[in-house]
């Protein structure tokens, strides 16, 4: 559902770009866009095989969410510093 | 009639791509080496060469990496991937002045093997994002080439 709405509005926001007079639609693109964690999910099935799970969450909900499934067991790969600010994936 | 036939050069043989065929593939995940990229990126290309790869139906089944079931099968081929460039690029700076700067790049070798250890298929591919579209979408158009690559030998 979220997902969904995000295209949506994804959609909606690229349109609004494009028809934007006098090329004002990139500097629309610019103020729209917002800032999320990328947190990679590497994990093995119950048949062995390797599943790689991205997740774009809202900003600073990665470090927290990585703690959580690091307490729960998950293992990590990379340092703590490796976490940068990225735009959507 | 006859002049102008003579001046036709013959034509030459088109050698044609040898075809294999094997019931099913394992894709394994992609050597970055000592090329630096992001967690996020080896595994969208994983990810999606195992999407690409389903949909394409060019193989009975899609095993990936680590899968026990796979060990069974005779005429099974793997599909392996190590990463020779990665350019993340920026997706402001493509809408800002787009193919002039910015460009996300990733460029792979695609190896396939048989089970007996034979290359069937080695050749370098690359995905892109020039203008439009999020960076880690250079990864669906890795993936996609990739494909196309394979059903061109399978």
């Amino acid at each position: 559902m979220l997902k969904a709405l995000r295209t949506t509005f994804a959609l909606i926001a690229t349109t609004a770009a494009i028809a934007a007079p006098f090329g004002s639609g990139k500097a629309l693109t610019l103020l729209m866009r917002t800032k999320v964690d990328i947190l990679t999910v590497v994990f093995r099935g119950p048949d062995g095989g390797v599943h790689g799970a991205i997740f774009a969450l809202q900003k600073g909900q990665a470090e927290s969410t990585r703690t959580q499934l690091v307490a729960a067991g998950a293992h990590i790969s990379a340092p703590q510093t490796v976490l940068k600010d990225r735009t959507k994936p | 009639m006859l002049a102008a036939a003579a001046v036709v050069p013959a034509q030459q043989p088109v050698k044609p791509t040898p075809r294999f065929y094997a019931s099913a593939i394992q894709i394994e995940l992609t050597d970055v080496g000592d090329v630096s990229i992001p967690a996020e990126f080896r595994y969208a290309i994983y990810e999606r060469l195992i999407e690409q790869v389903r949909d394409s139906r060019l193989f009975g089944k899609v095993y990936r990496s680590g899968d026990k079931a796979a060990n069974s099968v005779p005429d099974l081929v793997t599909l392996h991937t190590s990463l020779e460039a990665f350019d993340e690029g920026s997706q402001m700076k493509r809408e800002l002045a787009p193919v002039a700067m910015g460009s996300t790049k990733v460029d792979v070798t695609a190896l396939v093997t048989s089970k007996d250890g034979k290359t069937l298929l080695s050749q370098k591919v690359g995905g892109k994002v020039r203008i439009w579209g999020e960076n880690l979408g250079a990864t669906n158009d890795l993936a996609k080439r990739i494909t196309k690559l394979l059903a061109g030998s399978f």
